[in-house]
């Protein structure tokens, strides 16, 4: 029986690098992509532009060196940014879009009317600009899945790519987790990939779950790095996940990329 | 409700250069998290002295004919029929399909099934169902880790009907890590409080000390590293309420919340360090320190010590 494929998006330049502690240069982050595109990755995270010149200088480095991988870049919901991020032309433009009332309420301070005007406005930005867009719906676990098929739906209509169910604390079991994206999965209208992190120790079982409820994708990291316990750890996911999924890399290929990357990252001992 | 948790990690570890009080403190911490039983070797047992309490300890043993009288269970490697004592009886099961081997266990009450790596594959609760159905309810589950789902697969195991559950602290021998099972448990709020997780940096030095391992920093829930912050979003978020960017309070493990600069370091999370120093930061000359902050982070390769930040900061005429 052939295996469904399961998108492996790798987000170790961005997510990855956030790890207290770590900072990669240019040459560090073009090597890294270059080895996780020719290692068949289908898509890869690099980077922030809004971040600063020296990171959008990376990004286009990353593009002009790209065999086949699709180049995305992270945003926050503002126009500036993605304007930021469009100087980069990258092949995708991913836009975060924080979605739990805690969020919502407590960190922007602002509600769902003005969430859903200042989300549209980007979007239509990024696209009227010709750019295939994705959505991340940043705290999703903690999110009224109602609210998120609500917004799903609507994303489809403005020709978002793709929706990101984030489990951005790490506090998703995989029962919920396969609940959640497949309700999103079936009444949305739009693929999902799954974004989790590692808190509770149960990031490669969440995405398993994910992948499961019908995830078109996944999210990786090189190591598992990532903010707090990580983030899934890509050579551990495609280990879990290679009996029942068609995925690329290749399991045969993750020790060979383990190595490369430490040399390349140089990481310490204790990162890993 | 859990109606069981067996900690094995005295029974996996070579305690051979460990410490009897090493030993002893970290046997009675475990009970102290919320494990219910304490499965430990023959050396352990001896080791343990005083502090030993045979009523909530399983000896694990090497031949039957070595068993001691008074222990809860006994478990073993070479069973040995002709020996009267409440033995685990441990089945491995690799693969779901399996348990149709097992209906000659059905009325077993002492069952531990060891293994299941890769349910989370398939449909994982109809599997959990015919266990439940086709098996004792006492049935212990002691799900091993070959792909990294052990602890998220006994936490749901637990998480619906309970059940008995058997793992190990850090993950040990390839079990589920206890720790992260109990932490899940506690944060879903379906559980009432079972232990005190507090003492889990005490536990996770004791557990240092006898195994001569190192906890890796970014461990689910005994990582030293994961409660510093240093990306500008996270920091602004967990300044206005930490919630918004902790899974659970940091003191709910023993822990402390940390902000650190570097690369990601944003102005709240800058402001924040240079207040801590003592210092009062000027709006003048932040944004240049923020340049300086990323660009000093990625030519060391690291963050930036507060000492540093703060002669950045002098440099830039940010303070």
């Amino acid at each position: 029986m052939m295996k469904r494929p399961i998108f492996l998006t790798d987000t170790t330049l961005r997510d990855g690098e956030q790890r207290p502690g770590l900072a990669f240069d240019t040459s560090q982050k073009c090597r890294l992509a270059l080895l996780l595109d020719r290692a068949g990755i289908r898509q890869i995270d690099a980077g922030i532009p809004a971040v600063g010149q020296e990171e959008r200088n990376n990004i286009r480095r990353i593009l002009e060196n790209r065999v086949r991988a699709e180049i995305s870049v992270w945003n926050r919901m503002n126009e500036k940014d993605i304007r930021l991020a469009m100087e980069c032309e990258p092949d995708i433009i991913h836009i975060s879009v924080p979605s739990s009332y805690a969020h919502i309420y407590s960190k922007l301070k602002k509600n769902k009317t003005w969430l859903i005007g200042q989300m549209e406005r980007c979007v239509c930005l990024a696209r009227e600009n010709g750019f295939a867009v994705t959505v991340g719906f940043e705290d999703a676990s903690r999110a009224d899945i109602t609210f998120l098929i609500g917004l799903t739906r609507r994303l489809a209509d403005l020709g978002v790519r793709r929706v990101q169910f984030a489990d951005t604390v790490g506090i998703l079991t995989p029962g919920r987790a396969y609940d959640c994206v497949e309700e999103l999965v079936r009444l949305g209208g739009l693929p999902v990939s799954f974004h989790g992190h590692n808190d509770l120790g149960f990031a490669v079982a969440n995405a398993l779950s994910a992948a499961r409820a019908g995830a078109e994708a996944v999210e990786v990291t090189l190591f598992g790095l990532g903010e707090r316990a990580g983030n899934c750890d890509i050579a551990e996911f495609i280990r879990a996940a290679s009996p029942a999924f068609s995925l690329r890399p290749a399991l045969r290929d993750c020790d060979a990329i383990e190595r490369r990357a430490m040399e390349i990252l140089n990481i310490p001992d204790h990162f890993v | 409700m859990i109606t069981r948790l067996t900690d094995l990690t005295l029974r996996c570890l070579d305690v051979s250069s460990a410490s009897d009080e090493a030993l002893r403190e970290f046997y009675t911490l475990l009970f102290a998290i919320g494990v219910d039983l304490v499965e430990v070797n023959t050396e352990v047992a001896r080791r343990l002295g005083e502090v030993l309490n045979p009523s909530r300890t399983v000896l694990h043993l090497r031949r039957a004919s070595e068993a001691l009288p008074g222990y809860v269970r006994y478990s073993c490697s070479v069973p040995d029929p002709g020996v009267s004592l409440p033995f685990v009886r441990e089945i491995r099961v690799n693969d779901i399909r399996e348990i149709g081997l097992l209906t000659r266990c059905q009325e077993d009450t002492s069952l531990r099934i060891v293994g299941l790596d890769d349910l989370f594959l398939q449909d994982f609760r109809r599997a959990f169902a015919r266990l439940r159905r086709e098996l004792h309810p006492s049935t212990e589950l002691c799900p091993t880790n070959a792909c990294g789902c052990a602890s998220a697969l006994l936490t749901e195991w637990l998480i619906k009907d309970g059940g008995n559950g058997a793992g190990t602290f850090a993950g040990t021998g390839g079990f589920a890590a206890l720790e992260e099972t109990l932490l899940a448990l506690r944060i879903t709020r379906k559980y009432q409080k079972r232990g005190d997780l507090s003492v889990l940096p005490r536990l996770k030095a004791l557990y240092e000390q006898i195994s001569g391992q190192r906890v890796p920093s970014d461990k689910a829930v005994l990582g030293s590293g994961i409660f510093a912050v240093e990306s500008g979003v996270h920091v602004d978020g967990i300044l206005k309420n930490a919630s918004i960017y902790e899974p659970y309070p940091p003191e709910l493990v023993g822990a402390q919340r940390t902000i650190t600069i570097g690369k990601y370091s944003g102005r709240a999370g800058i402001l924040y360090v240079l207040k801590q120093q003592g210092l009062s930061p000027k709006e003048e000359g932040l944004d240049a320190l923020i340049c300086a902050v990323h660009r000093e982070s990625t030519l060391f390769h690291r963050g930036l010590t507060a000492d540093e930040l703060v002669s950045l900061a002098k440099e830039e005429g940010a303070v």
